[in-house]
């Protein structure tokens, strides 16, 4: 495994898995492994159809296997395991993202040369290791393994983009520590669960509007006249958005408008507008999605945005 | 006031603490239970230093030097198995290979017990106990410095080739690793086969165990 020539590590296409595995004997020491392709390196960025894809893969053989290992571009990581955790609902085996902040062509840049000879890389093979035994023996829900931590996918957030822990969670979904061995927190999910549900219905006509940096009047004009199926304003000042809104939302306008705040408490309540500030803003416009995926009607969809589904409300604020 | 006997009292149950602490947590894998098993050991051994330490009776002392080889015979197989084990599973050994290994540690037990092929006598020589070791400190010594060898082969090979968190656990393993067992090994078999004798000599190499407790509690304490 060489990450001084990440290009020559790169699968970009179906053949180069098995020598990309050959490089790592351990894991088939491990277990018995049997890939599946769906994108390469070098491909766009997934999306959607890709998760879905994969979803139903799992979906369809979550009686063939232990567990599940996803390796996955990290940019859009976070919200592919958020999908996953909303597709599979009481999934009985784990299911495990993880991945490697070094694209393949980053090694060519000096600065990041020192990071690579620091930890001889950011740990692809580590962080492969380390999901593979939590995919053999970890917590049956979809999780993300970077570093020295497994984190409960749809409370996870992105830490510093060049550390080893590229993803962080509330002390209560970290599901597990790497030191000696794997150990397994008590917060995970391990006991008996129903049967498994899966559901691929996502809408993906969501539109997110950034107003933490200034009052983007003109721009949510913009996205309004798109027709979105589902708005998403984020903020820190939920009140000075609710003013701006009402005068911006036309009454007529049905569809979802949720106002996400990661300052809990900051709000008063609102009969036009959904207040989401108990999950971190990937979980919400996944669950945006998925809701809008399960019905069209406004009310049942404020439920299903406060209900917890998939164990993705942060503690405490349940 | 024998302050080598309390010392090793207490590393040997800060030891015993840390060995309780890992059988607590929900854990898998290999690497925990030979690691677990290697502190217990460990922890083993610096107790029976401390008691042979605290004793002036010459039958109890001699007793617990030669007891002191139990454990290092379990220390050198359970190292040497953990190695196979961590970070990942370098080679799936065979139950049957298990007790291959541990043989020479079990065949120890009764060689111990039932000869003083260790140690023929003690003398306090200069305030110093100076043992007279009979021939199986040799062949401990050869069994041990093999297991041990082996064992660092394996983590300096895994060190080598492993990446990320894998590389850090490892670096911070192999220099806790490398002291304590560069000065225990010296002070516990070099320099008694060299006959090289000064007051507390006996108890140095169970001390120095501390580098190593030291090194591990900040492998879990400290997250990268």
């Amino acid at each position: 495994m060489s990450e001084e020539k990440t290009d020559k590590n790169a699968v970009t296409v179906k053949g180069d898995i098995k020598p990309w595995l050959a490089k790592m004997p351990e894991i088939n020491i491990m277990a018995e492994i049997e890939p599946i392709f769906i994108l390469g390196e070098k491909d766009n960025e997934p999306d959607l159809s890709h998760w879905t894809k994969l979803g139903k893969i799992i979906a369809d053989r979550i009686d063939e296997f232990d567990g599940f290992v996803v390796t996955h571009h990290v940019h859009s990581l976070l919200a592919a395991a958020c999908a996953l955790s909303f597709m599979l609902l009481n999934v009985s085996k784990p299911v495990v993202f993880t991945g490697s902040q070094i694209p393949y062509m980053l090694a060519k840049k000096k600065t990041d040369k020192k990071i690579l000879k620091k930890y001889k890389g950011l740990g692809i093979k580590a962080n492969l290791i380390n999901a593979l035994q939590i995919a053999i023996q970890g917590p049956a829900e979809v999780s993300i393994m970077f570093g020295n931590k497994l984190v409960r996918a749809n409370q996870a957030h992105i830490t510093k983009s060049l550390s080893l822990n590229l993803f962080d969670a509330p002390l209560k979904a970290v599901l597990a520590t790497i030191d000696f061995g794997i150990k397994i927190s008590e917060h995970a999910h391990t006991g008996d669960k129903d049967a498994l549900k899966f559901s691929a219905n996502f809408d993906d006509n969501v539109s997110v509007v950034d107003f933490n940096s200034e009052q983007n009047a003109d721009y949510l004009k913009w996205v309004l006249e798109k027709k979105p199926n589902g708005i998403i304003i984020q903020t820190h000042n939920p009140e000075s958005a609710l003013a701006l809104l009402d005068n911006l939302i036309p009454v007529s306008y049905d569809m979802p408008i949720l106002i996400h705040t990661d300052i809990p408490y900051s709000h008063s309540a609102s009969a036009s507008y959904i207040f989401i500030d108990n999950m971190t803003f990937e979980a919400t416009v996944m669950k945006l999605k998925w809701a809008l995926g399960q019905t069209n009607n406004r009310k049942k969809i404020a439920v299903l945005m406060k209900e917890n589904i998939a164990s993705e409300l942060l503690e405490g604020e349940e | 006031m024998n302050y080598h006997g309390i010392a090793l009292i207490v590393i040997g149950v800060l030891e015993l603490i840390l060995g309780i602490s890992f059988l607590t947590k929900k854990r898998i894998g290999e690497a925990v239970r030979w690691y677990t098993l290697l502190i217990f050991s460990v922890s083993l051994w610096v107790l029976t230093n401390a008691v042979a330490a605290l004793n002036d009776n010459y039958i109890i002392q001699r007793f617990f030097i030669e007891m002191t080889y139990i454990s290092g015979g379990f220390i050198a197989t359970t190292f040497l198995l953990f190695t196979y084990n961590f970070p990942s599973v370098k080679k799936i050994i065979s139950p049957i290979k298990i007790f291959l290994l541990f043989l020479p540690a079990i065949i120890n037990i009764f060689i111990i017990l039932l000869t003083h092929s260790y140690v023929k006598g003690i003398e306090i020589v200069n305030g110093a106990v100076q043992e007279d070791f009979g021939f199986m400190i040799y062949i401990f010594s050869a069994y041990f410095l093999i297991f041990w060898s082996w064992g660092m082969w394996n983590i300096i090979d895994s060190y080598k080739k492993a990446d990320g968190y894998h590389r850090w656990l490892l670096k911070y393993l192999l220099v806790g690793v490398i002291i304590s067992a560069t000065l225990g090994i010296t002070a516990d078999i070099i320099l008694p086969i060299i006959h090289v004798t000064f007051p507390g000599r006996n108890f140095l190499g169970a001390e120095f165990s501390i580098v190593w407790l030291g090194f591990t509690s900040y492998i879990l304490v400290k997250k990268t």
